[in-house]
């Protein structure tokens, strides 16, 4: 994380939802919370300029955008603004959407029915690095990875796989115990669990990178790459 | 082609004056014979017709061209001029009203009788000597018409119960009744036709039916997703909102909106479905078990298993949750969907204080059928296994495991089946 709240300076937010009413009750929620809100955002192109010019430390992001969805919006976001992290919140009912801003680059996912002190709490684990992963998240990924191991052929460079530990560890999450419980039931600390997490959802990312790459130059789109997704979300690591 | 004869008019009786499309429209009835109800798409049944006409129109062309170079060899050739101005009167009439297709049943019937009588009354123009050492009657192509006619009206069925009485008059006008399908092919052709035209017109109705009913479909969905965008926009956000903001409202209001938020995601996710799947997706029939209390995690592919096995741990699960329900109220619980390729597993978790230990035994012992035995039941009966793990910090945990392939006992377990379902 380049920039971000550590030195006591307030942690810096843009909000991505087209709904007015609800920026504007989610804006004062973090407001109060002692949140500095840079920016909001209606749309896939106004949340990508507006990252570019303000480069927020989190991004809440809303899936259903009128002019694309909130996977696009996480990669463009992503690609102006590499320091940002990008906090999915959204309905639970959008669930491949959210599978594919996961896999663009964002770090975490809440229901926007969660309550407000959740959303706070979110905000800041998101800021300092951690993943926000209900259980419904963590079966979408792991569901992805079977996918994908599925798919594609053994033997194909570099795979996405999950170890067995972490495997074992986002088992856990789907089945909603929180990183202390998983700890407890694995004997680890629960910051090697956050670990586990975190480095499942990386290699998704990365994974998605090649995906993407290969994709583009198999489609001899590499020429004038410029405003391609594609060179996003990994540039922090 | 066909055995026959020349153009011999019909009785004098039987002539066009009963005509059918004289009052058009107040009939829906016949309309709906002909496969079509009330709405904008075409019917394809009148393409069909009108091709029938143009052919009843170029049979015409050959009944006059039969009589024009032949005339004048018949024993009556006064009657057989006027017979065959009856057939082109009656061919513009019959044309007219098919094309239009307001009333066709009427006229199809008028058609076969003014055909028969028509093909019959060769027998007074020249005897039936003349008609079996000459060329074809005038008739013989021409009546294909009636046939052609009750075929698309009727079916296969009708068409070739018409085919037979007329292809039995072309051939005893013309003194071939006695010969083999070798030699006069009239009633093989005839029945085939009627055969066959009635067999398109099954085709042709059954496809402009899953036609219209796709378009049905297509603008069932189009409707509902303007509805989905309308709720999202609207009653969606300020729920969510009230239910955020529950504890400067009222703690029972916002936990009102949040059940209806929830209640309308699940209405706009659910899809509109032609006909149920052969193999249901278990991950999207698990997630109609969520609410308030329970989570239900799913992976984004649909997790295809067999509708009993799939009605199997549906019942398990539903079970387990309302296990918890009872004995844990107020504790959260968590369904996991799993698809490991050659099995599923299905995890129904709750942070309640779990079973207390000897309760399943017990159960058991009073001969009740407790949740344990049923849940394990229901996973023999799918060819699975339940594991259960319990404890006062581990909550209540039921992991099911359902094979995609069942081994071996699936020809006993079918039989078991049926026997039930049969009581």
């Amino acid at each position: 994380m380049s920039h971000g709240g550590e030195q006591g300076r307030a942690l810096r937010l843009m909000v991505v939802d087209d709904h007015p009413m609800w920026r504007d009750a989610v804006g004062r929620d973090l407001d109060e919370a002692g949140f500095e809100v840079v920016a909001t955002a209606d749309g896939v192109q106004s949340a990508t300029a507006r990252a570019a010019a303000t480069l927020p430390d989190v991004v809440l992001m809303d899936m259903h955008l009128p002019d694309g969805s909130g996977a696009r919006a996480t990669a463009q976001v992503l690609a102006v603004s590499p320091g940002s992290r990008v906090l999915v919140l959204s309905a639970s009912s959008e669930r491949d959407d959210v599978l594919e801003a996961v896999k663009a680059g964002a770090c975490g996912y809440l229901v926007k029915s969660a309550s407000a002190q959740e959303l706070i709490d979110a905000v800041r684990r998101t800021a300092s690095g951690q993943a926000v992963f209900t259980a419904g998240l963590a079966a979408l990924v792991l569901g992805e990875y079977r996918r994908m191991s599925s798919d594609v052929p053994a033997g194909t460079s570099p795979r996405a796989e999950l170890t067995e530990r972490e495997t074992e560890v986002l088992r856990l999450v789907a089945k909603g115990l929180s990183a202390r419980q998983i700890g407890t039931r694995l004997g680890l600390s629960h910051r090697t669990v956050e670990n586990h997490v975190q480095s499942a959802l990386r290699k998704l990312h990365l994974a998605n990178r090649v995906e993407l790459t290969r994709y583009v130059i198999e489609q001899g789109l590499d020429q004038g790459l410029d405003q391609e997704p594609s060179r996003g979300p990994e540039s922090r690591a | 082609m066909m055995g026959g004869v020349s153009a011999v008019p019909p009785a004098p009786g039987s002539a066009p004056d009963s005509e059918p499309k004289s009052e058009p429209d107040n009939e829906p009835k016949s309309e709906l014979d002909s496969g079509q109800a009330p709405e904008p798409l075409r019917d394809p049944m009148v393409a069909l017709w009108r091709g029938a006409q143009a052919f009843r129109l170029a049979s015409l062309a050959y009944a006059l061209g039969v009589q024009v170079t032949s005339w004048q060899s018949y024993a009556q050739p006064a009657l057989s001029w006027l017979l065959i101005t009856l057939q082109v009167i009656w061919t513009g009439v019959a044309v007219t009203a098919l094309s239009l297709g307001r009333r066709r049943r009427p006229v199809v019937i008028v058609d076969i009788l003014v055909t028969l009588s028509l093909v019959a009354s060769s027998y007074l123009v020249a005897p039936p000597a003349f008609w079996r050492t000459h060329e074809s009657l005038p008739t013989t192509l021409w009546s294909t018409n009636a046939v052609i006619s009750a075929a698309l009206l009727w079916g296969p069925l009708v068409g070739v119960l018409v085919a037979l009485p007329v292809a039995l008059a072309c051939n005893a006008v013309s003194d071939t009744l006695a010969d083999s399908v070798f030699r006069d092919a009239t009633v093989p052709v005839l029945t085939i036709m009627g055969l066959v035209i009635g067999l398109l017109r099954g085709i042709v109705t059954r496809a402009n039916e899953q036609l219209r009913q796709a378009i049905g479909i297509r603008a069932a969905a189009a409707e509902r997703e303007r509805l989905a965008r309308e709720v999202h926009d609207g009653a969606l956000q300020v729920l969510a909102l009230v239910h955020r903001r529950g504890g400067t409202v009222d703690a029972e209001l916002a936990a009102l909106a949040g059940k209806q938020e929830r209640a309308l995601r699940r209405l706009l996710a659910a899809q509109p479905q032609a006909a149920p799947p052969a193999a249901p997706d278990l991950a999207a029939e698990l997630v109609g078990f969520e609410g308030p209390f329970t989570a239900v995690s799913v992976p984004s592919e649909p997790v295809a298993l067999p509708p009993e096995r799939a009605a199997d741990v549906l019942a398990a699960v539903r079970a387990a949750l309302h296990n918890t329900e009872r004995h844990a109220p107020g504790a959260r619980s968590f369904v996991l969907v799993e698809d490991l390729g050659d099995e599923v597993v299905v995890t129904v978790r709750d942070d309640g204080p779990g079973i207390p230990e000897g309760r399943v035994e017990q159960a058991a012992a009073e001969g009740r059928l407790g949740v344990a035995q049923s849940i394990r039941g229901r996973m023999a009966a799918a060819g699975g296994s339940a594991l259960l793990r319990t404890g006062p910090q581990d909550g209540t945990e039921w992991e099911l495991h359902i094979p995609r392939t069942r081994p071996g006992r699936a020809g006993s377990e079918r039989g078991r089946r049926a026997g039930r379902e049969a009581t």
